[in-house]
């Protein structure tokens, strides 16, 4: 029972981030939100 | 004559580009086309399409009407 | 730490230079303008920030993205400038190298593509060129990294010398003067280098001086200047006047520092352009090109290995994983979230992972080999018929990776309506995001002719994109003076590694993707799918996602998916397309591709599955490409027309497709 609580707590908890974090990258617009942003030189200085 | 009036494979001096608009002359000039250069005209692109002209060891592409604006000599 | 910035002209290693200098792998290509915006790196000796910004001609700036460049010098404060120049185009690099030492801070130059200008016949005596310019000059392979140690020596040591003066006419230096005692003393930049840039007409430089002085008295000078030089024998314009004499004194001394040899004949380059940029074979090449990537990606080879990781997913993944659950003693709660959430919408994104890979790898290829500045070419006759031009034609190719820096690659056209309607009808072009979806419904329903099919999606992509920029510059945004002109670089044989980095990079962030938000995306679907306003476990078709999806299922019904499953799919879409894939995974509770493509048949004809496929193609940019648009437009009202007529086109062309269709008598 413990390990169910402790398991789906850590998965909700890492969905939530995941969701939570990309909106807020997208928002940003330019490169943050972009898949292919390591690939990409128009994104630069928001990424590092 | 315009360089468009230029037979591909042939080579000319450029004399007058004082006919293009402004922002397109500035370009052409940064990129090394301006008077007295040497040019030569390597392909057209069908229906009036851009030329490929190569001017001081590179090549550039511009648009026919506006190759028409290069006078050659 | 001190700041050293990278300038040189387009497409002459500067961002290849920057990686070996600092040791990073950022993203180069082999054609003009693959940089737009400006990057911070660290040397590798860690004792110096190296700045790399978009390539110019000159200071004087004709697009956004050489704006960058120019705003660099005059706003921030770096202590050095590493000037990379082409020794095959020495005469026109040596330009920028002028103006950056009028600027007046330290210069190192590295001097790239040597090879290359042997093979044209040139021979460079660099030690007379550093000598002529008072700078030291460092002879450096950017693309192997040759070079790499003695130049970051010399950007360590570089000290100011005596400043550059390049001595231009007596009706300049008198214009110089005295602009240059008119501006106030506490100014930051070199008065001499302002001057000259006032001189040029350059636009930024006038709006840096306009916030600290009265502009009138220095347009009142340049404009009398600019009359005087007129009446000289040549009568040129002023800026025509400031190229003629930088030129003179740079083919000065390029008499003393080049000797020529013989000059080798007709070059690899030629011989191809002899073939690809053909007056007939152009076009006709450039769509093989694209339909044998096709091929590879869904029939050929992508297929195969995507039914592999399928077989491996549903297989052994998930009964690993449910025994695993079992043995912890998981509830059936954990069991459901695990194996119906998490693994069908990541696993079903997952899967499509060696189609995308093998889309970018011919992207870059696309991108690295010369070949993209010709399919400008080849393409501007149809784009300026329509209204754009050649150059437009670039962003739409990268826009098939992912749309966001496609619409930030629109920064390298120079007429703003021009770029403003690129960036509008971008996200028409299909990116990799949008890939699995398509190869989820034609393996499904269209498994003998899958390449065909998703071709032709990208197709239709295109040509809605072509028609609408006709209809768009001949009413809303009536083009100013348009204008095409392109370098195009030689050909280079595109290096394995390279490929690989770049394949790798791009195609790496999709697996993150797949591993964050996607993730959580499934977690949640799966949530509002397990839960319901009758409580939790409850029937799918009780759940909240069939409440929210329903309502908008009616409206949908007129193209032939209107359930609450696609209506759900959709929604979920605008935050990054992939996600429809997710959802649907998640919605028709399978483990892998296969049943679920089976239990598709009882929802979708083949018919409306190209329907919605075409749906999934035009409607909404992602959540990330509406924000990219917002900033690069600069507009909220050009970001709600992107978003609205996106809306309304997919929804009138997937309606004429299922209606036309049922019509036409297809199911």
């Amino acid at each position: 029972m413990v390990a169910n609580i402790i398991i789906g707590g850590a998965i909700f908890a890492y969905a939530g981030w995941t969701l939570v974090r990309h909106v807020k990258k997208s928002t940003k617009g330019k490169c943050a939100g972009c898949s292919t942003a390591d690939a990409c030189s128009a994104c630069r200085t928001e990424q590092r | 004559m315009v360089l468009t009036d230029l037979q591909p494979g042939k080579r000319a001096t450029i004399t007058n580009i004082s006919m293009m608009s402004d922002i397109l002359k500035q370009r052409l000039i940064d990129m090394g086309v301006h008077e007295g250069e040497e040019v030569c005209v390597k392909c057209t692109m069908p229906f009036g399409g851009p030329v490929m002209v190569e001017v001081a060891g590179q090549c550039i592409c511009l648009r026919r009407k506006e190759a028409a604006c290069i006078g050659v000599e | 730490m001190s700041q050293i910035a990278l300038f040189g002209n387009p497409n002459t290693g500067k961002t290849s230079l920057f990686n070996n200098l600092t040791g990073s792998y950022e993203y180069v290509g082999n054609w003009s303008g693959v940089t737009v915006e400006k990057k911070v790196g660290i040397l590798r000796s860690r004792d110096a920030y190296v700045v790399d910004l978009p390539g110019v001609y000159s200071l004087h700036p004709l697009s956004r993205d050489e704006g960058v460049a120019t705003d660099f010098l005059l706003t921030e404060s770096f202590s050095t400038v590493l000037n990379i120049v082409d020794a095959s185009q020495l005469k026109r690099n040596l330009h920028l190298t002028i103006q950056l030492l009028e600027f007046g801070k330290p210069l190192v130059m590295a001097l790239n593509m040597i090879d290359v200008a042997e093979r044209r016949g040139m021979k460079i005596h660099i030690n007379q060129l550093s000598a002529r310019f008072g700078v030291p000059v460092v002879p450096v392979i950017a693309r192997t990294g040759k070079g790499m140690d003695e130049l970051t020596e010399k950007l360590r040591s570089v000290e100011q010398t005596k400043p550059f003066t390049l001595t231009y006419d007596d009706v300049i230096e008198t214009a110089i003067a005295k602009i240059s005692s008119y501006l106030p003393d506490d100014i930051e930049r070199s008065k001499r280098w302002l001057a000259l840039q006032c001189l040029e007409g350059n636009e930024r430089v006038y709006e840096y001086l306009r916030a600290k002085i009265a502009l009138e008295p220095i347009l009142a000078i340049r404009k009398q200047t600019e009359e005087s030089i007129r009446q000289l024998p040549h009568g040129r314009s002023l800026r025509e006047r400031l190229h003629h004499l930088r030129e003179t004194f740079i083919e000065a001394v390029l008499e003393d520092v080049v000797t020529w040899t013989e000059k080798r004949p007709l070059t690899w380059t030629e011989k191809i352009d002899a073939i690809v940029t053909n007056k007939y074979l152009g076009m006709p090449i450039f769509l093989f090109f694209m339909y044998v990537m096709f091929m590879l990606t869904f029939d050929w080879l992508g297929s195969p290995l995507a039914d592999l990781l399928d077989q491996f997913f549903s297989g052994p993944l998930t009964d690993t994983l449910s025994r695993l659950l079992t043995a912890m003693g998981a509830s059936g709660f954990l069991q459901e979230l695990v194996l119906n959430g998490i693994v069908s919408g990541v696993g079903g994104v997952l899967v499509f992972v060696p189609q995308i890979f093998i889309l970018f790898f011919f992207i870059s290829l696309l991108e690295d080999s010369g070949y993209m500045a010709r399919v400008a070419m080849v393409m501007d006759r149809l784009m300026e018929a329509i209204g754009l031009n050649g150059k437009s034609f670039i962003p739409m190719i990268i826009g098939f990776g992912c749309n966001v820096p496609g619409v930030m690659a629109a920064r390298t056209i120079e007429q703003p309506r021009e770029r403003l309607l690129t960036i509008l009808l971008l996200p028409l072009m299909s990116c990799s995001a949008r890939l699995p979806v398509y190869a989820l419904f034609v393996g499904a329903f269209f498994k003998a002719h899958q390449a065909s099919v998703v071709f032709s999606l990208y197709v239709l992509g295109i040509v809605v994109a072509l028609l609408l920029a006709k209809l768009f510059s001949s009413t809303i945004l009536k083009n100013e003076h348009s204008m095409f002109v392109i370098e195009l670089p030689p050909y280079r044989m595109p290096q394995a590694l390279t490929l690989w980095r770049s394949t790798w990079d791009k195609g790496k962030g999709f697996v993150r993707k797949a591993g964050t938000f996607i993730f959580g995306g499934s977690v949640a679907i799966w949530l509002l799918s397990y839960a319901g306003p009758k409580g939790l476990h409850v029937s799918m078709d009780d759940s909240f996602l069939a409440t929210i999806g329903g309502v908008l299922a009616p409206i949908l019904a007129p193209l032939g998916f209107g359930t609450w499953q696609a209506g759900a799919a959709l929604l979920t879409g605008f935050l990054a397309k992939e996600v429809v894939v997710s959802t649907m995974n998640i919605i028709y509770h399978v483990k892998d591709t296969d049943t679920l493509q089976g239990l598709m048949a009882h929802y979708f004809t083949p018919l409306s599955a190209f329907s919605f496929m075409a749906f999934v193609l035009l409607y909404v940019p992602c959540l990330a490409t509406v924000a990219t648009i917002r900033k690069e437009t600069g507009s909220t009202k050009w970001t709600f027309f992107a978003i609205g007529y996106a809306l309304a086109i997919a929804y009138i062309i997937s309606f004429l497709i299922y209606e036309g269709g049922k019509w036409l008598g297809l199911s």
